[in-house]
C-alpha cells in the first residue's frame, strides 16, 4: 500500500476552453486550487458553471486548455488508479453481481487470491451484507450508489472525486448516503473532492466549501467550515455559513432559484 | 385466488392452441363434406396417418437428420464468419467505409440466387449447400454484432477507462457483454434463415433432407407427404427458436428489457 501522506492535490492556473460549432465556450477560467491530502473539499456552483468539468479534468479524462494539474510530484494527463470518481448515475455494468461490480475497480497489480477478502471487505464498509450476489436492477438507488462507491475505493485511490453522486436520490436517502460517505471518509481519510449543487450537502460534509461563479467558471470564495463533525444542520452556525453561501450566489445576480435550497 | 390462477394457466397454455384446433376442425370438416380435394389438400387425419407412418419407418427422421446437419454446419460457419468480422468491421470506421459498397451489393443478394452459382462452383454435393446456409447466416449476425457493438454505452467505456482497464478487458468484461442481446437477436435471425435457406437449397438440387422430400412428392403428386414435411419444417423451425430463447434467457439474466414471453 501507498502512503497518501504527502499527495497533494495542486490545480494550477487552469483554464477550459470548448469548441463548439457555435464557437469556443470557456468552461474554466484560471482556476487554482490546493487540496491537502485528507482533506474534504465540496464545490458549489449553479449547473453550467463548469464544477463538473473541473472534476472531469483532475480525473484526466479531458485536458486543461492551460495551466496544469499535480498530484503529488507527477502532472495528470489522463486518468490513472490513483484517482476514483463516482458519478450521479451509478454507472453499474448490469450483468455484473455486486461482488463483480466492486472486483471491476481493482487494478490489475493486485494479486489474485487477495480480490475476495478485499471485495468482502469493501461490500461490508459500504454495508452491503447479504447483496453480494444480486444484480444493479435489483437494487434500489442508494445501493446501487453504494456499490459504485466501493468499486472506486477498492483500488486504493489516493483522491476520490465525487460529481452530484446524490443528484439522483430522494431527499431521505440522500441524507443518509452523505452520513454513509462521512463515515468512509473518517475511516479510510481519503481525499475528497464533492462536487454538488446542494449547499447542505457542501457544508455538511466539506472541510472547505468552494463557491463557483458561472460562465465562465472561476472562484467566487472559499468558505473554511469550522464546525465539529457530526454536524448539526439545524444549528445556529451550520444556518449562519448557509447564509453566507447563498448571499454569494445572491449577490451576484437577481437569478433566485437556480440551485436547489 | 383459484380463479385467478386458472384464469392465467388457460391465458398462458389454452389460448395460444384455440385458434389452430378450430383451423384443423374447420379444414377436417370441409374435406369430409368433399369441399376441398383430396389430391390438392388433404384432411387433417390422412396428414396425420401419413406422418405416423413416415415417423414409425423412420423415413421422416432421415430426412429431418439431414436438412437439420447442414444448418448446424452451416449455421456455425456463417455466424462464426458473422461475429469475427463484425467485431473487426465495429472497431475500425475505416474498414467498414472501405466495405460499405461490397457489403452493399452483396446483402441484398436472395439467398436462393446463390444456390445455382454455388453448385457450378462447388458441386452438387453437401459444400455448396452448407455454403448457401452460412451466406444466410452470415448477414444478420454481421449486422446485429457491429450495431450491439456501437451501442455500447459511453458511460461504461469511461468507467473502464478511469479503472485503467485494459483493451481486451473492456472487450470482454463490458463491450462484448452489452452486445450480448443484440448478437443473440442476430443468431435468432440467423437460424430462422439458415433453416429456409437449407430448404430452398435442398428443393433446387438434393437427394436426401425435408426440401427434397418435398420436391420428390410434388413429382409423384403426394399431397399428404408434401404436407407432412411442410409442416415438419413448421415445427421444428419453432422448436429451434424455442430453444435460443431459452439460451438467451439463461445467458442475460441481467437484461431487464427481457419479459418471460417465451
Amino acid at each position: 500500500m501507498t502512503t497518501t501522506l504527502d499527495h497533494v492535490l495542486r490545480v494550477q492556473n487552469v483554464t477550459k476552453r470548448f469548441e463548439l460549432d457555435s464557437g469556443s465556450v470557456v468552461a474554466l477560467d484560471n482556476i487554482s486550487l490546493d487540496v491537502q491530502p485528507g482533506e474534504f473539499v465540496s464545490i458549489v456552483g449553479a449547473s453550467g458553471c463548469g464544477k463538473s468539468t473541473l472534476l472531469r479534468l483532475i480525473m484526466g479524462l479531458e485536458s486543461c486548455t492551460a495551466g496544469n494539474i499535480e498530484l503529488g510530484e507527477i502532472n495528470i494527463s489522463k486518468p490513472s488508479v490513483d484517482r476514483g470518481m463516482v458519478f450521479q448515475e451509478s454507472r453499474l455494468l448490469p450483468w455484473k453481481t455486486v461482488t463483480e461490480n466492486i472486483a471491476f475497480g481493482i487494478p490489475k497489480s493486485h494479486h489474485k487470491k487477495e480480490h475476495n477478502a478485499i471485495v468482502q471487505q469493501h461490500v461490508e464498509l459500504v454495508g452491503l451484507q447479504g447483496f453480494e450476489q444480486a444484480l444493479p436492477h435489483q437494487l434500489s438507488g442508494g445501493m446501487q450508489q453504494r456499490v459504485s462507491i466501493a468499486r472506486a475505493l477498492v483500488g486504493r485511490p489516493d483522491v476520490l472525486l465525487l460529481d452530484e453522486p446524490f443528484g439522483a436520490l430522494d431527499a431521505l436517502t440522500r441524507i443518509q448516503m452523505q452520513q454513509e460517505v462521512l463515515r468512509i471518509w473518517q475511516r479510510e481519510r481519503k481525499t475528497m473532492i464533492l462536487v454538488t449543487h446542494d449547499i447542505d450537502e457542501a457544508i455538511y460534509l466539506g472541510d472547505r466549501v468552494i463557491v463557483m461563479s458561472e460562465r465562465p467558471g472561476t472562484i467566487r470564495n472559499v468558505i473554511q467550515i469550522t464546525l465539529a463533525r457530526p454536524r448539526d444542520r439545524s444549528s445556529s452556525e451550520f444556518m449562519s455559513y448557509r447564509r453566507e453561501i447563498f448571499q454569494e450566489f445572491f449577490g451576484e445576480q437577481k437569478k433566485t432559484f437556480v440551485f436547489e435550497i | 385466488m383459484v380463479t385467478n390462477k386458472t384464469l392465467k394457466i388457460v391465458d398462458r397454455f389454452l389460448l395460444p392452441v384455440v385458434i389452430p384446433a378450430v383451423l384443423l376442425m374447420l379444414w377436417e370438416f370441409l374435406a369430409l363434406k368433399g369441399v376441398l380435394r383430396s389430391t390438392i389438400l388433404p384432411a387433417p387425419s390422412i396428414i396425420g396417418a401419413t406422418l405416423y407412418d413416415m415417423v414409425v419407418t423412420g423415413e421422416l427422421w432421415g430426412h429431418l437428420r439431414t436438412s437439420l446437419w447442414r444448418v448446424i454446419q452451416g449455421f456455425t460457419l456463417g455466424s462464426s464468419f458473422g461475429l469475427i468480422a463484425g467485431l473487426l468491421i465495429s472497431m475500425s470506421l475505416r474498414l467498414e467505409r472501405s466495405l460499405l459498397l461490397v457489403t452493399g451489393i452483396l446483402r441484398p443478394i436472395p439467398i436462393i440466387a446463390w444456390v445455382p452459382v454455388l453448385i457450378l462452383w462447388m458441386g452438387i454435393d453437401e459444400a455448396s449447400k452448407v455454403t448457401v446456409i452460412s451466406i444466410g447466416t452470415f448477414w444478420p449476425v454481421l449486422l446485429n454484432v457491429i450495431q450491439g457493438i456501437r451501442s455500447t454505452d459511453r458511460k461504461h467505456l469511461e468507467v473502464a477507462r478511469i479503472l485503467g482497464k485494459s483493451r481486451s478487458t473492456i472487450l470482454f468484461h463490458v463491450v462484448l457483454p452489452s452486445a450480448l442481446p443484440s448478437i443473440f437477436t442476430g443468431l435468432r435471425v440467423g437460424i430462422g434463415i439458415a433453416w429456409m435457406s437449407v430448404i430452398g437449397a435442398e428443393l433446387i438440387a438434393a437427394s436426401q433432407g425435408l426440401g427434397f422430400l418435398i420436391a420428390y412428392a410434388r413429382e409423384l403428386s403426394q399431397a399428404d407427404v408434401m404436407l407432412v414435411g411442410v409442416a415438419c419444417i413448421g415445427v421444428t423451425g419453432l422448436l429451434i427458436d424455442i430453444l435460443l430463447r431459452c439460451i438467451e434467457k439463461r445467458l442475460l439474466r441481467w437484461n431487464v428489457n427481457l419479459s418471460g414471453n417465451v
